[in-house]
């Protein structure tokens, strides 16, 4: 029972289970407001099953079900002579699999002891964690899954609770919009994945989505199909972009902020928003066949990097800036992403899914503790409303400083070495022959990008804790063990994760160098795995920089900053309203479709009248023969023998 | 000579008259008394026609139409009877609450007379259990 | 048919093996003198009384089943009154089966009292005994008896809620149109006996085909008479008058009853005077081929056009009980063997939806006292359970797949368009483009009654009301009728093999006798 492939079963099925028994909690009255057991203790096993899963990867083989001659287990199956479209409920865990299921548990566990206490009393208490934990069960089964379908499955699943999540609020118009947008806009992302999934499906020959299968194909295809193979990638790249909220369909993701705190460092820090780094890093040995794609990944990931950075210092609501340090820092990701190829796969790809690592646990920390402080703060989160917090919230304060110090890319701290892994990719990628001016302005986008994280995380974390002490009405500061011992948790994995895993002892990047697709897509290209110091003192000065500037304009007071806001007023404003993309894209787009939909409707007003009509016609003939059922014994009789002397009469008589 | 055509022929004239008259009158009696005697019609068309074919066939049918007569009249008088004692009156017309919603009540230009309140005589209740409790009826 | 000796020495040398098959009907009858017996000699109270008449259903449905029959044809009982076929037995087996969901339905809804209850049992089983032999009637004569057993029982229950006026006027309207119509039939019977000299239906059928060309006049005014006589118990335009009405008023178990047992015997008994009366290939028989599709598509039609725009649920039920009866009837439009199966399958399909749409009304008015189609409003708040089965069954009434209505339709449909294609190139060309009009208007039908069953679903789905209304409660017994009955409607729905095929066994009885019939053309030609 509690051999691998068993265990790697569990791993999306308690999560499932707690869900079921969540809205089970929910349904009894008495038991509703318990309905945070069965999500704590299914995900908390979850991730024990992970952990120990992940413990044999490399070992044993880990696949469901176990037995590689069995046969799969058939999701679905549709076969002709030539066409075999079908799908297997297989299960995979292998490095890079593994990697993200800690990830995904081991945040998740904490992030649901977390909510606890910040969704105490809550309406909807059960919904929150049951929805909580069919995102966990649908996340690690998108990460598990050994083929595109169950992957979209999965992928779906995500999507769809964290439509619920967002949404959870929903008498809240600007959550329920909020909720719908994001929705939508992943949608046509995941459009373009399934488009590119059944494209590789057809050019592997319409046998198997199996991601090995195809894989093993990709050299194959990449010959018969020159253009429609890149066609593909970019499709799969789409839904990537979706997901992932990169440019330009980032839009989604700031607005997901209306949704509880945890969730949105859950689903859109720390796991679901990542689900497109996993897709490009699963698809390494497709992407580096096609070295155009990649380099749309690296600009559309460094520019997207630096976009919503150059957003996220000015904003002011503390969520928001998160929000889009988060989409900046997948851009980081799509960057190192988009170098595989140039620079040998295992380790670009690697520099990617070590920072998505890190990041999940900073991010989670730091979305954490600005939910303590909305908590605190009785759920405002404008940063002009509050400050010198650092007294009154002290662990929160700490948690705040460790997240922030790593993510701004603090020497040392975990933050740091992944950063620095993508900048040494991005730099390499700059001497291939082609594209190679490309990267090397990619890696000056970065650098200033990560001058520019400092700053603002630095911003927000001295205009929240710094300064004289403020606070809105109704606050009432305090902080819980619930919340606390998680954020300590994820404070310490913020710091430390990074210089356990990584730059000494390489342990990372060999683990994850096994993985069969990135083995694959090395072709025998070895990584070399050496301490760039300048580029690392460099990085670390320039992460400095940007604190220090903060620290000089907002730690006191700010009176600096609002004369050079005043200075610089374009690009102050253009900043703080998000460089008007929202708006671009209402005009462009929304509008068009918004006509497009009035005239639909006017259409459908016309037919609908059309059909009424129809249905007034049996009305109007029913209004005809029931004044005849007038209720007059008489009259019926007479009705009926008339009827009968018709009949009789018209047989005998004429008929005959 | 009378032949069977004659016989069918007086046949025939009582069930139409039969029949005119359950078209026509509006006293309920009246009305299944019109019922009946087009089923006397029916009888002595079988009585002929056992006559023109000398089998017996015709008679058995005619002794069963009696029968059946017999209980239908039972039913109706009884249900007449009640009828009478809810509105006071053996007009067919007064009876036409069931009809389509929304359609006018045709009302009569010559009623029936009511008869007065004490002309209906008091029958002996039939069955075992005179009171019975009404409440475990839930219509 | 006269007792000189020979004949009585077969009638008495026959009598065991008639007797045996005619149990379940001599079960019933006896059951009849036993429950007034046992009101009479006994306390109500200590003795109740649906058990023992469930009981005595329940043993006459397991006679009923177990009764021995050769696979083609009947047996001719009881010197040629009865004839005890498939068709038939499947039928009377059909009726049993409605008792038996039908007597506690009556116990959970409290429409007997406990002094009334043997009443209502007697006239049930009596109407019921009624019923069953129409099933089976050979002789004109048994044709008029069993219409009557069955019709003046229906009467005193159509005005069984005594005291209340509406249900006697019901009665009225039933008991005056009755007499009135048996009368016309009975006229209808004395001519056509009279003609042909005998009341032996298959004698008359043997004759009807001797004579090849015309039946006289009077002969052929007879049938038709007879044919009122079942259109008017169908409730086929134009003599569907009484029927609303009469819904209207009854209690909805008795429009129940007579929506579904009583219509599902006349069309047993119509297919057996179609069959007798209405020869092979004589000159009448297209002219009444005629006469009955065109009666069939006006009925189907008018019922469907009335129910739309009504208020009250029964009344609405009783025009959705009009449009399906002119839908069986055009099985009956063209018959043949083929027609037993797809009429068989609506029996039962028939016997399962309507009872418990009937059902669903009777337990929404012990509660609300009301039977009009507002009291429906939000039903589905205040009883997921009536709810559910309504809807189940209101979509079933439509024709929805996967419900037994859908595989009912779709039969009778199937058998149409197979005899609009067989008359394509035969000489009776037109009754192709007949039938094929029939198809198109059953089509344009089923779209019509969307509007109403649907318009219940809506209510009780859509529409909440104004004010907040308790819930409703249904008792354990009411839960599980109408689980077996939505069991029922699924199951036919899904699973058409057994009936079909039972259908199929109830049609050799007619198959086997053209057969015969063919046999004595032949015979003649020669």
């Amino acid at each position: 029972m509690f051999e691998p492939s068993n265990l790697l079963l569990a791993v999306p099925a308690l999560p499932l289970l707690g869900a079921l028994l969540c809205v089970a909690f929910g349904s009894v009255k008495e038991l509703r407001k318990w309905a945070h057991v069965p999500a704590v203790l299914c995900a908390a096993l979850s991730c024990a099953a992970a952990l120990t899963v992940v413990s044999n990867i490399g070992e044993a083989d880990v696949h469901f079900p176990q037995d590689r001659t069995g046969e799969p287990i058939s999701w679905f199956s549709v076969a002709t002579a030539t066409t075999k479209l079908s799908a297997d409920f297989g299960l995979e865990a292998d490095q890079l699999s593994g990697i993200m299921l800690i990830g995904i548990t081991f945040i998740g566990t904490w992030i649901v002891v977390f909510s606890i206490g910040y969704m105490h009393g809550s309406p909807g208490y059960p919904r929150f964690f049951a929805a909580v934990s069919l995102f966990l069960a649908s996340m690690t089964l998108l990460v598990l899954a050994d083929n595109f379908l169950l992957m979209f499955a999965g992928w779906e699943g995500v999507g769809l609770c964290s439509y619920l999540l967002v949404g959870y609020w929903h008498d809240k118009p600007s959550a329920a919009a909020a909720a719908r947008k994001a929705f939508l806009v992943t949608r046509l992302g995941d459009v373009g994945l399934l488009l590119g999934s059944f494209l590789l499906w057809q050019m592997a020959g319409r046998n198997s989505f199996n991601y090995q299968f195809i894989f093993e194909k990709a050299a194959e295809m990449v010959n018969a199909h020159p253009y429609l193979f890149p066609a593909a990638c970019l499709l799969v790249f789409s839904g990537a972009v979706g997901k992932s909220a990169q440019f330009p369909l980032y839009v989604w993701l700031p607005d997901a902020m209306e949704g509880p705190t945890p969730v949105s460092a859950l689903i859109h820090a720390a796991t679901m928003v990542t689900a497109g780094v996993y897709l490009l890093a699963r698809c390494a040995a497709l992407f580096t066949l096609c070295p155009a794609v990649q380099a749309t990944v690296a600009v559309i990931g460094a520019f997207t990097a630096i976009l919503a950075a150059y957003i996220a210092l000015t904003q002011n609501d503390l969520k928001r800036v998160l929000a889009y340090s988060t989409v900046s820092q997948l851009g980081f990701m799509f960057l190192a992403l988009g170098c595989a190829g140039p620079v040998v796969p295992s380790f670009a790809v690697t520099a990617a899914v070590f920072h998505l690592f890190t990041h999940a646990f900073f991010k989670a920390v730091l979305f954490l503790s600005a939910g303590s402080v909305m908590h605190a703060m009785h759920d405002e989160i404008d940063m002009r409303l509050f400050s010198g917090l650092r007294k009154k919230l002290p662990v929160t304060h700490l948690a705040f400083l460790c997240g922030a110090a790593a993510l701004a890319g603090l020497p040392l701290l975990s933050g740091f070495w992944s950063k620095d892994m993508i900048l040494e990719s991005a730099l390499e990628a700059g001497e291939s022959k082609r594209f190679g001016t490309l990267y090397y302005l990619l890696f000056g986008v970065a650098i200033t990008t990560a001058a520019m994280t400092a700053f603002y995380t630095f911003r927000a974390y001295f205009r929240t804790f710094w300064g004289p002490l403020k606070m809105p009405e109704g606050a009432h500061p305090h902080e819980t063990w619930v919340m606390n011992i998680p954020l300590l948790v994820l404070a310490i994995g913020a710091l430390a994760v990074g210089i356990v895993a990584e730059p000494f002892t390489h342990w990372f990047s060999h683990f994850l160098g096994h993985a069969k697709t990135l083995v694959q897509a090395d072709a025998g290209r070895v990584a070399e795995h050496h301490l760039n110091w300048p580029l690392m003192i460099g990085s670390g000065a320039v992460a400095l920089l940007g604190i220090g500037v903060a620290w000089a304009m907002y730690a006191g007071n700010s009176q600096s900053a609002d004369n050079l806001a005043k200075n610089l007023k374009t690009p102050y404003y253009a900043s703080l309203n998000k460089l008007y993309v929202d708006e671009i894209y209402n005009v462009l787009i929304v509008q068009p479709f918004l006509m497009i939909a009035g005239f639909c409707k006017l259409c459908e007003a016309i037919v609908y009248d059309l059909v009424r009509l129809v249905a007034m016609v049996p009305r109007f003939l029913a209004d005809l023969i029931r004044p005849l059922q007038n209720g007059l014994v008489q009259f019926y009789a007479l009705s009926m023998a008339m009827g009968l002397a018709a009949i009789v009469g018209y047989l005998v008589l004429v008929a005959k | 000579m009378i032949t069977i055509s004659h016989y069918l022929a007086v046949g025939a004239v009582l069930f139409t008259l039969g029949l005119i008259g359950f078209l026509t009158r509006r006293n309920l009696i009246v009305m299944f008394l019109s019922a009946e005697m087009m089923l006397q019609g029916v009888a002595i068309n079988f009585v002929a026609f056992s006559r023109h074919h000398g089998n017996m066939h015709g008679q058995v049918f005619t002794l069963f139409i009696i029968a059946v007569a017999a209980c239908e009249a039972g039913i109706a008088l009884a249900l007449f009877l009640s009828l009478y004692r809810k509105k006071r009156t053996l007009d067919v017309s007064v009876w036409q609450d069931l009809r389509e919603a929304g359609i006018d009540e045709t009302t009569d230009a010559q009623p029936l007379t009511t008869t007065p309140e004490d002309a209906d005589p008091i029958l002996t209740k039939a069955g075992i259990a005179p009171k019975r409790p009404l409440e475990e009826t839930n219509v | 048919m006269f007792p000189i000796a020979a004949t009585l020495e077969r009638l008495t040398a026959d009598l065991t093996r008639d007797l045996s098959l005619f149990i379940p009907e001599l079960i019933l009858c006896g059951t009849i003198p036993f429950l007034l017996l046992l009101r009479l000699l006994f306390s109500t109270k200590t003795i109740p009384l649906a058990p023992v008449a469930l009981a005595a259903v329940g043993t006459a449905l397991v006679f009923a089943l177990r009764t021995d029959l050769p696979t083609h044809g009947g047996t001719v009982t009881f010197g040629g009154m009865l004839l005890i076929d498939r068709f038939g037995l499947s039928v009377r087996v059909a009726l049993l089966a409605y008792l038996l969901l039908a007597i506690p339905l009556g116990v959970l809804t409290k429409i007997p009292d406990r002094e009334d209850a043997a009443d209502f049992f007697t006239l049930m089983i009596g109407a019921t005994i009624g019923l069953m032999l129409m099933t089976s009637a050979r002789h004109l004569l048994m044709v008029f008896i069993a219409v009557e057993m069955a019709s003046v029982p229906s009467y005193a229950l159509a005005g069984f809620l005594k005291g209340r006026r509406p249900s006697s006027e019901a009665a009225l309207k039933y008991v005056v149109f009755g007499a009135a119509a048996s009368g016309t039939m009975l006229y209808g019977i004395s001519l056509v006996a009279g003609t042909f000299g005998t009341g032996d239906m298959e004698e008359i059928a043997g004759q009807i085909s001797y004579s090849r060309t015309q039946i006289s006049l009077s002969a052929f005014a007879g049938v038709l008479l007879i044919f009122g006589g079942i259109l008017f118990k169908l409730s086929a335009v134009p003599f569907h008058f009484w029927c609303p009405d009469v819904f209207t008023g009854a209690a909805a178990e008795v429009g129940a009853f007579l929506s579904v047992a009583s219509k599902a015997a006349s069309l047993a008994l119509a297919a057996r005077l179609i069959y007798y009366l209405g020869g092979t290939g004589v000159s009448h028989t297209n002219a009444l081929a005629v006469l009955w599709a065109i009666i069939a598509g006006v009925t189907m039609t008018w019922g469907n056009l009335a129910a739309f725009g009504q208020t009250n649920v029964k009344r609405m039920l009783a025009y959705s009980t009009i449009a399906h009866a002119g839908l069986m009837m055009m099985t009956l439009t063209v018959f043949d063997y083929r027609a037993v199966p797809p009429l068989v399958y609506y029996i039962a399909s028939y016997l399962c939806m309507n009872l418990g749409a009937f059902a669903v009304v009777a337990f929404v008015r012990n509660q609300t006292g009301s039977e009009e189609l507002d009291t429906f409003d939000g039903l589905a708040k205040r009883s997921p359970v009536l709810a559910l089965s309504m809807t189940v069954f209101m979509l079933s009434l439509l024709g929805l797949p996967p419900l037994a209505g859908f595989a009912a339709k779709f039969q009778v449909f199937a058998h149409l368009f197979e005899n609009a294609h067989r008359y394509q190139h035969g000489e009776i060309g037109v009754f192709s483009w007949l039938y094929t009009g029939l198809l198109a208007l059953a089509a344009i039908n089923t779209a019509l009654s969307a509007g109403y069953y649907l318009g219940v679903v809506r209510r009780m789905f859509l529409d909440t009301g104004e004010e907040a209304k308790a819930p409703l409660s249904v008792p354990f017994g009411g839960r599980v009728i109408l689980s077996v009955l939505v069991g029922g409607v699924i199951a036919l729905g899904g699973w058409w093999n057994p009936l079909t095929e039972q259908g199929i066994m109830a049609a050799k009885s007619f198959q086997h006798k053209s057969a015969k019939q063919k046999r004595l053309e032949m015979s003649q030609e020669q």
